[in-house]
């Protein structure tokens, strides 16, 4: 196996850690208070989020730098950017497992011009003290009128492609995994049903591209399941902890649903060893 | 080989080459990628569409690829780059992806209102050229350099229009990744159709001295046929 110096990792809050940083709080106080229960920032334990994350861990493990770029609620299209970015860019690059955790394929992103210069992401954004109303205005237009996810899921195999070829014929470490697209469950729709809303050439091009995805094997599974949601569920059936287990918090909230349902500690150790015994003994932790 | 499967703009379907509107003024039997599968003695396939976008162009050259997979090793790749600023989006509403270029659809879907409408708002709030070329159009150049090493694709890149020199000119640092030996007269003077076209003085029948635009002509086909021909028989 290449020796890697660097750890790149890149996804949403479940690559970023977010859930972890509440642990201290409730473990201090018995009460689970996240973000959305508006913690203060003295409240949260951001060092015990980046000590546990699944990024840290699998860098200790390889003895590597972690170089973490992900962002709470953002896309793939954020990640795929920057991780282009890195490998075309960045010097570390060579020396770097480069680590993608797919997520929501509604989320996007959208260069905003001038005087904003910049990539913002959305949803959620349709904050109208953030964004001006033309472009809320606009996004929600884009969304009813130019996304469908099934055309945006075949444009991101294809740039999966596109990243493994470049990878492997640079020698460049990349894990895939899948952290909240459910990749498989679009990726086996039947073209029946895809002929019920386009063109048969265009489900017979989506089937080549998907097909050919599933080829080369590009995903890496965690805990022997495609999809960590999956994963989730199944440790949690497997062992029943309500905090910093398989989600940050399973405590019930008024609706019945758990409060917290980010990875916690042991979900994070989960992911780390599962990608590290497929890249170390090339099997999966089961 | 039994294949030549060439995609991009105008410059690649032959635009502009005969006065015949009931065959769009496309000259099929003219173009270098016709003249160029004759010379190989191989099937002409060309996807190429006038005011296709570079999103076009690795979108389809990559459905092909693994729609055609027993094809593949029969098979020579020429893909020639168009405008930088052009791409395409989904429509959901036509069900299909519609060509967007210097900064509305083109000439085939000129009558969609609403396209139009929501584009101009995209360009004014979104659009920007330089990220534009750095982060996706230099990347799917990489990229696809990348698909087709791996995959042992014979392939050759050229450029329809001057994109070259916008590319390794501006963003040096890119210059690295660019294989310059699968490109046709990369670092050359004459390193684009367009500039040949010129050179030979040879335009197609939308020439306008006022404008000093046009397609290339009759000869400025075969001239860059021979060219990609000598270019292969060399690899």
């Amino acid at each position: 196996m290449k020796k890697y110096k660097y750890v790149y990792a890149n996804g949403c809050s479940y690559t970023h850690g977010e859930g972890l940083n509440y642990i201290s709080h409730y473990n201090k106080t018995g009460e689970w208070k996240n973000s959305d229960m508006g913690i203060s920032d003295d409240e949260r334990d951001e060092k015990y989020r980046k000590k546990w994350r699944y990024s840290k861990l699998l860098a200790d493990k390889l003895g590597c730098k972690e170089i973490n770029k992900a962002c709470n609620g953002t896309s793939m299209d954020r990640a795929y950017r920057l991780i282009t970015d890195f490998i075309l860019t960045d010097e570390r690059a060579k020396d770097s497992l480069i680590v993608w955790q797919l997520t929501y394929i509604e989320r996007g992103e959208q260069f905003r011009n001038l005087p904003v210069g910049n990539f913002e992401s959305y949803p959620p954004g349709y904050d109208s003290d953030y964004y001006l109303y033309k472009e809320i205005k606009w996004l929600k237009a884009y969304d009813k009128y130019y996304f469908h996810p099934v055309v945006k899921l075949i444009d991101f195999m294809k740039k999966i492609l596109f990243l493994d070829s470049y990878c492997k014929e640079n020698d460049i470490g990349l894990v895939i995994f899948d952290g909240l697209l459910g990749i498989d469950h679009f990726g086996h729709t039947e073209s029946e049903q895809l002929e019920e809303h386009f063109h048969p050439e265009d489900v017979s091009n989506f089937r080549g591209v998907i097909d050919k995805f599933y080829e080369r094997d590009i995903i890496y599974p965690i805990c022997g399941e495609s999809f960590v949601v999956a994963a989730q569920e199944k440790r949690h059936k497997k062992y029943l902890k309500i905090v910093n287990g398989a989600y940050a918090c399973a405590e019930l909230d008024n609706k019945g649903k758990y409060k917290d349902t980010h990875p916690g500690k042991d979900m994070m150790i989960d992911i780390a060893e599962s990608i590290y015994n497929k890249i170390v003994k090339g099997d999966i932790n089961d | 080989m039994k294949y030549l499967y060439v995609n991009g703009c105008s410059m690649s379907d032959g635009t502009c080459l005969v006065d015949d509107p009931t065959v769009d003024d496309i000259g099929y039997d003219i173009r270098w990628s016709k003249l160029l599968s004759d010379k190989l003695g191989v099937k002409e396939i060309n996807e190429g569409e006038h005011g296709g976008s570079n999103d076009r162009i690795v979108r389809m050259t990559i459905d092909w690829c693994v729609n055609n997979k027993d094809k593949l090793t029969d098979t020579i790749f020429v893909v020639c780059w168009t405008c930088p600023d052009r791409f395409e989006i989904w429509s959901e509403y036509y069900k299909r992806y519609i060509q967007i270029s210097t900064g509305h659809t083109t000439h085939d879907d000129v009558d969609l209102g609403m396209a139009n409408k929501l584009v101009k708002s995209f360009i004014i709030n979104h659009f920007n050229l330089s990220e534009r070329i750095k982060k996706h159009f230099i990347n799917n150049v990489i990229f696809l350099q990348s698909f087709f090493k791996s995959n042992n694709i014979k392939y050759i890149f050229c450029d329809g229009e001057p994109v070259i020199d916008n590319l390794v000119g501006k963003y040096k640092k890119y210059k690295f990744f660019i294989d310059g030996e699968n490109w046709w007269n990369y670092n050359d003077k004459i390193n684009c159709f367009d500039k040949l076209a010129r050179e030979l003085n040879s335009f197609g029948i939308d020439w306008s001295p006022e404008d000093n635009h046009g397609h290339p002509g009759v000869e400025a086909h075969k001239y860059f046929a021979n060219e990609l021909y000598k270019f292969i028989e060399k690899e």
